[in-house]
């Protein structure tokens, strides 16, 4: 069903710990956002009270509209999947697929055809007969998507459902969900931790820390602009790299500097004091002819074999920072340039952790 | 911890009605053991008034002074004769004191034995799968049913009304408890623990006691408290097995049942309480174990 | 890790005397010697005396008792009384036990959340499993007599005075005896299904919650199934248990009026203690032995395989 969620100014806390601050959310009709952050950000909570399990301290939930703080977790029309499945161990999988049904009073003959076609859809023909407890954990997962999407839930929402499974078992059933999500329209709420997951799969994310949303947007947005330095952190792999720099003023003219690089002159950006660190992606490190402007040298101090692209640390400064290149191409010990690619530096204010993009810059040797 | 059943609002009236329905449930429970107290201070006028008293206005020490004291008891006969005659001339003294050495006795026994049987049970599978289920099966005869031939068997070898006989019937009769429960309990414990002292150079069986039995302190404890109060209120085989010159507490609360035809309320009363105090303290201390027991080790708290 | 010992023998110089046993059958030896002894030895001679008619008060020894071949099993089943004892004890044993189940049931669902007082309250609602069983049954022959506080609380209700004798009255006498039994034992049920609803699987509740079920629902189609394991242990363990029904029945009414609630033990020790047909009883015990263990045995395995 496509069914629209609003979450607006959600506080909780426990026994004096603030698990969700004033969270607002939005999730349009039909789209598939992802709520991310590490454990203990708070997301589990939010989802707890989407679904009226927990209540809030203060703010509302709402759903297409309609303040459903005081309808009991029964009635909203919510489909949720727990990370462990809780599939009725003692009942038959063609009786889990009936359960919620049968709760809504639909009987016989429709509940039948609906169990038959859901089942169906997620390969669990073979299994109807089977009991719960001897089902293995990629079956019970099946089985619990597919008892709350035979119910029609306004909103799919799934908590970590991935987690528990093996990763060679995880790509295909991405797959499935975003195929089955398209064909029947359903509004998605997904929560995890699994950054990577979140960018393949939504259509926006929602980047949670320390029971704050700290910036939602589609996955370019997230990736390419963020807003935050958690959140420059948390997305991407390998991690952004950040590096300390100094803001250099002459005249009116304002540039940033780094142990290697620089200064970076800064065009259209306000920058004020304060202590800042620059921000790169690994991706945006790039080889460069030796000599030529923009580039620096550094020694590759170890390199990480993924297979389809290696990891150079390189040293920078005080520390080392990764660069992404083709297999086989350096070695370590071995000594390269590198450059910054322009448009993709990021400055970050220590003192709040707000980030900007460089969009513009004019590198100078 | 509440459960998904109970949903996060309740209306006041909802949770008024479990706590009374709770309150009713305690005051049920509660009931006859106070009637049972409550009439063992209640002087002799009392017993069988009607409409009956439900808390004596003129608590008296009287019944327990004759359930104690021969002396009061034959005062109390001689003042009152003509409207009851009882037969009950042993003390409650000899009662207590031959449960609390037949108890005694047979508990150690039994214990003793039954980890010794548990142990070999739980470590070696002594025996094969199916050994334990002799024991269980044992508790499903039903117990008149085993006197007979008990009785027969006794009266061959001497046993009949001897504190030896006694016991060894006792301790039979709890083994199954004791083997069972201390084996769940034994099992419990990584045998890898026992590995590492025979590692170091132990025996078998100073492993065994250096080791685990220090850690299944608790629940052999817990199992000898239990077996206990299954000896101190045993009835059936007291009654059977003995013909006078040993008394339970069990069998003297039933002498004044069946002596007086059960008129002595007050006295009857005042045995059945004082009788039943150290069950309940008991049963209150390994409260926690009462289900594992009750249930040969199938349930764990 | 651990194997069986292959086979050290106990060896033991400071006895005197050499014994090749293997360690852990000597664990076993002096519990089953003992269970043999008491449980074995009695076996066989029940089954001598099932054949004979001795009675004590011959004033010869059982073992040299006039056989009677298999008259005592025939005599049994023509024997009403005996009959009516055991079809009476199955009608005991049937509802006690389910009546203990549904109210320990009921009982146990209110524990589910906690208050303030939550532990008092259960320390009070188990106390009737912590009396000696003859005591129970003796506060009940109180609570019921003529001009007891039972007939007191009747008398109460109805507006007229009420002194009936509960313990006299044939079809009657049975309630006293059952409520004494479900009294002292609803509390172990209650601890057990306690335990069961305890152990739910939290999130398989939420589930069925989320997919809309009302809590009587969740309580037949999932809790239900989920508690079976339990249930049934408790309900085998009961029935095992109040098949062997004495103590309150001696206390009460010792099975009279005329019989009225004599229950398989009752006849039995009346038959062997009170009548001294040893030799009959013997073989009423040879039939109750069977029959009771094989239904026993037979809820045990159905528990299992629910299980």
């Amino acid at each position: 069903m496509r069914s629209r969620l609003e979450l607006r100014r959600l506080t909780k806390s426990f026994e004096q710990t603030l698990a969700v601050k004033q969270l607002d959310l939005a999730i349009m009709p039909n789209e598939f956002l992802s709520l991310l952050g590490p454990s203990g950000c708070g997301k589990s909570t939010t989802l707890a009270m989407i679904t009226g399990l927990v209540e809030p301290d203060s703010g509302e939930v709402c759903i297409d509209g309609r303040v459903v703080n005081a309808v009991p977790p029964q009635k909203r029309g919510l489909g949720l999947v727990f990370q462990d499945y809780a599939v009725f161990s003692r009942l038959t999988v063609r009786q889990n697929l009936n359960f919620g049904l049968e709760a809504r009073g639909v009987s016989g003959r429709e509940r039948d055809a609906r169990t038959a076609a859901m089942a169906e859809r997620l390969g669990l023909q073979t299994l109807l007969a089977s009991r719960g407890s001897a089902l293995n954990m990629s079956e019970m997962q099946r089985v619990a998507i597919a008892r709350v999407l035979v119910t029609n839930p306004r909103i799919l929402l799934l908590d970590e459902p991935m987690s528990n499974l093996d990763a060679s078992v995880r790509a295909s059933l991405r797959t499935e969900l975003k195929q089955i999500q398209h064909e029947l329209n359903q509004t998605v709420l997904y929560v995890t931790h699994d950054q990577s997951e979140a960018m393949a799969m939504s259509d926006r994310l929602a980047v949670m820390d320390a029971g704050a949303i700290q910036q939602i947007g589609s996955p370019d947005d997230i990736y390419h602009r963020p807003r935050t330095r958690f959140v420059a952190e948390f997305i991407g792999d390998p991690p952004m790299n950040i590096v300390p720099c100094e803001i250099v003023r002459s005249g009116s003219a304002t540039a940033v500097r780094t142990a290697l690089h620089g200064p970076i002159a800064l065009e259209e950006l306000e920058v004020d004091v304060g202590p800042h660190l620059l921000g790169v992606r690994p991706h945006d490190v790039l080889m460069a002819v030796p000599g030529a402007p923009g580039a620096a040298m550094t020694r590759v101090r170890f390199v990480e074999n993924l297979g389809a692209k290696h990891v150079l640390h390189v040293d920078y400064g005080d520390r080392l920072i990764a660069t992404v290149v083709a297999p086989n191409t350096v070695q370590a010990g071995e000594d390269i340039a590198i450059a910054l690619q322009p448009g993709a530096v990021h400055l970050i204010r220590e003192s709040d952790g707000l980030v900007q993009r460089v969009e513009r810059q004019k590198a100078m040797a | 911890m509440a459960d998904g059943l109970v949903t996060r609002r309740q209306s006041r009236w909802v949770v008024i009605l479990k706590r009374v329905t709770v309150v009713i449930a305690m005051l049920i429970s509660f009931f006859p053991i106070f009637w049972l107290i409550s009439t063992a201070f209640k002087p002799f006028d009392e017993w069988a008034s009607w409409p009956p008293v439900w808390v004596s206005g003129h608590p008296t020490l009287q019944n327990f002074r004759i359930v104690f004291f021969p002396e009061a008891a034959r005062e109390f006969a001689a003042a009152e004769k003509g409207s009851l005659d009882y037969k009950v001339s042993g003390s409650a003294w000899k009662a207590f004191g031959d449960s609390a050495l037949i108890a005694s006795l047979a508990t150690a026994f039994s214990i003793s034995f039954g980890t010794l049987a548990a142990y070999s049970i739980a470590r070696f599978a002594t025996g094969g799968p199916n050994f334990p289920f002799q024991f269980l099966t044992v508790r499903m005869m039903p117990p008149i049913a085993v006197v007979v031939p008990i009785v027969a068997l006794f009266a061959v070898l001497r046993l009949s009304d001897t504190y030896f006989g006694m016991i060894l019937a006792y301790t039979a009769f709890t083994l199954p408890f004791s083997i069972w429960m201390i084996r769940s309990f034994i099992e419990e414990i990584p045998s890898e623990l026992e590995g590492v002292a025979m590692v170091h150079g132990a025996s078998r069986a100073k492993a065994f006691l250096t080791v685990t039995l220090p850690l299944v302190r608790g629940g052999v404890l817990a199992t000898a408290l239990f077996v206990f109060i299954l000896n101190w209120s045993e009835f059936l085989f007291a009654l059977v097995l003995t013909s006078g010159r040993i008394l339970t507490v069990t069998l003297q609360v039933a002498n004044y049942v069946s002596a007086s035809s059960g008129k002595l309320y007050g006295v009857q009363a005042a045995m059945g309480t004082v009788s039943t105090i150290p069950v309940i303290v008991f049963g209150y201390l390994i409260q926690k174990h009462l289900v594992r027991g009750l249930t040969f080790g199938a349930v764990k708290r | 890790m651990f194997e069986q010992p292959a086979s050290p023998s106990l060896v033991s110089r400071s006895w005197g005397f050499r014994l090749r046993l293997p360690f852990n059958v000597a664990l076993v030896l002096p519990a089953q010697l003992i269970i043999l002894a008491v449980a074995l030895a009695p076996a066989v001679i029940v089954v001598w005396l099932a054949l004979t008619d001795w009675q004590p008060t011959d004033a010869i020894p059982w073992y040299q008792a006039e056989t009677v071949w298999f008259w005592n099993f025939y005599d049994l089943w023509y024997d009403e009384r005996f009959v009516n004892a055991v079809l009476r004890t199955f009608f005991v044993v049937g509802v006690c036990v389910a009546v203990e189940l549904v109210l320990a049931l009921g009982l146990a669902l209110l524990f589910l959340e906690d208050w303030r007082w939550k532990k008092i309250a259960v320390s009070v609602i188990i106390l009737p499993m912590m009396i000696i069983p003859v005591d129970a049954a003796n506060a009940f022959f109180m609570l019921f007599n003529e001009h007891g506080p039972i007939n007191h609380l009747v008398s109460l209700a109805l507006g007229h005075p009420f002194e009936f004798s509960w313990l006299s009255h044939p079809t009657w006498a049975m309630v006293p005896i059952m409520l004494c039994e479900i009294w002292q034992w609803t509390p172990l049920m209650f601890l057990l299904v306690l335990t069961g609803l305890i152990a739910l699987p939290q999130n398989q509740i939420r589930a069925a919650v989320m997919l809309g079920a009302s809590p009587p629902r969740i309580f037949f189609k999932l809790v239900l199934p989920l508690l079976l394991p339990v249930l049934g242990v408790a309900v085998l363990i009961r029935c095992i248990e109040t098949f062997k029904i004495f103590d309150p029945v001696y206390m009460l009414t010792r099975g009279q009026p005329g019989g009225a609630t004599e229950t398989i033990s009752m006849y039995m020790y009346n038959g062997a203690f009170v009548y001294f047909r040893m030799g009959y009883i013997a073989a009423a015990a040879l039939i109750v032995l069977i029959l009771v263990v094989a239904t026993c045995l037979g809820l045990a395995k159905s528990v299992q395989q629910h299980g």
